[in-house]
């Protein structure tokens, strides 16, 4: 149960990490990092290095890639992009949060004598 | 009662000119090198366990010093290609974010890890008051908080209300895709602020073959932060960055 809880948890951040780039366009780690460190808290205690540490484990399932470009006045800089596959994650993951969602949604509902 | 005698003799310690008590370690770490298998993982579970599977050293430094990949210099090229398994337990009650501080004393202890910090002119973002003067209105009451609209023409919008021009400028690298780097507020405005600007969206499909990383046609953020009479710079600006002194590739066994 307790590997399971952490599965989720990492399971959280790659669709965290996934939803940014789909929602943004491409972006550079930082930007990522400091995205998820605003939205997540202390939820999902994240820092830059947990957040490098899911674009390498993303780029190695071929959900992102990642390329070097120019940046603002011309500087070198990788930015990280969704592809095809890590929409189609994405899709399936955001379907099964709504699924899981709606489920609990209902049992909330229900009144004591149900 | 073993515990209060124990926090009585740090204080002794203290109280007489010793040493301070070392920081918190893990118990017990296996280290080893990684076959490569599992998914590179930081994973700091109840009961005081970790297990960071397929991590690098330099991997293992930003985590436990929070910092991002630019701000570590120094240290061979082994630190972000040899790859390490590494399984630790601490005292069950310990807290999840001081297991990730354990990982600077793992580190120092079995890598022989020796760092310093330095401050170092490095690249940043500066926001800065743009020609006729900020457009800002003072806050006038209620949470700080900020959200995004959708005005429509692949056009988006942040909309703040009670931020400072330094909360602004801590946030701005979450927003949009260009703001890459630290930003750091030099307006020198002081006090909270409402309001709101926008900017376009980027596009581009990055599973097309030899598709571009290509900027907001219609005008990035850059752009859009003098809707509010602000400007970004990019500037070099002295940040503290973690050099490293020394750094053994095979680590010492438990």
């Amino acid at each position: 149960m307790t590997e399971d809880k952490s599965e989720i948890l990492q399971g959280t951040l790659d669709l965290m990490v996934l939803k940014t780039l789909d929602a943004i366009g491409p972006m550079h780690g930082y930007g990522i990092a400091r995205r998820i460190e605003q939205l997540s808290e202390e939820a999902l205690m994240v820092n830059q290095g947990t957040i490098y540490l899911c674009l390498v484990r993303l780029v190695q399932k071929r959900w992102i890639t990642a390329r070097w470009g120019a940046s603002e006045n011309n500087r070198r800089a990788k930015f990280y992009s969704i592809t095809k596959a890590g929409r189609k994650q994405l899709d399936s993951e955001t379907k099964n949060w709504e699924r899981v969602a709606g489920v609990i949604g209902r049992l909330l509902q229900l009144s004591p004598r149900n | 009662m073993i515990r209060a005698l124990g926090m009585a003799a740090i204080l002794l310690r203290v109280a007489f000119g010793q040493a301070p008590a070392k920081a918190p370690e893990f118990e017990v770490a296996d280290i080893k090198l990684s076959d490569g298998t599992r998914d590179a993982k930081v994973q700091f579970l109840p009961g005081g366990r970790v297990d960071l599977p397929n991590v690098t050293v330099k991997s293992l430094i930003m985590v436990s010093y929070g910092v991002q990949e630019n701000m570590i210099t120094g240290g061979p090229k082994w630190i972000d290609s040899d790859h390490f398994d590494i399984v630790a337990k601490a005292p069950p009650d310990t807290p999840r974010n001081a297991l990730r501080l354990m990982l600077q004393p793992l580190l120092a202890e079995r890598f022989k890890l020796a760092i310093h910090r330095e401050d170092k002119p490095m690249p940043v973002y500066v926001l800065v008051v743009a020609k006729g003067g900020p457009k800002l209105q003072k806050a006038t009451s209620g949470p700080q908080q900020c959200r995004w609209n959708n005005p429509g023409s692949g056009m988006i919008q942040r909309e703040c209300h009670n931020m400072t021009m330094a909360e602004l400028a801590l946030s701005m690298p979450g927003w949009a895709h260009g703001v890459d780097l630290p930003v750091i507020d030099l307006t020198g405005i002081e006090g909270a602020y409402d309001f709101q600007f926008e900017w376009s969206m980027p596009s581009g499909d990055a599973s097309k073959a030899g598709a571009p990383v290509i900027a907001d046609p219609g005008g990035s953020i850059f752009d859009a932060i003098g809707q509010i009479g602000l400007k970004l710079e990019q500037r070099k600006h002295p940040m503290s960055v973690i050099v490293i002194d020394h750094v053994e590739r095979v680590p010492t066994v438990n």
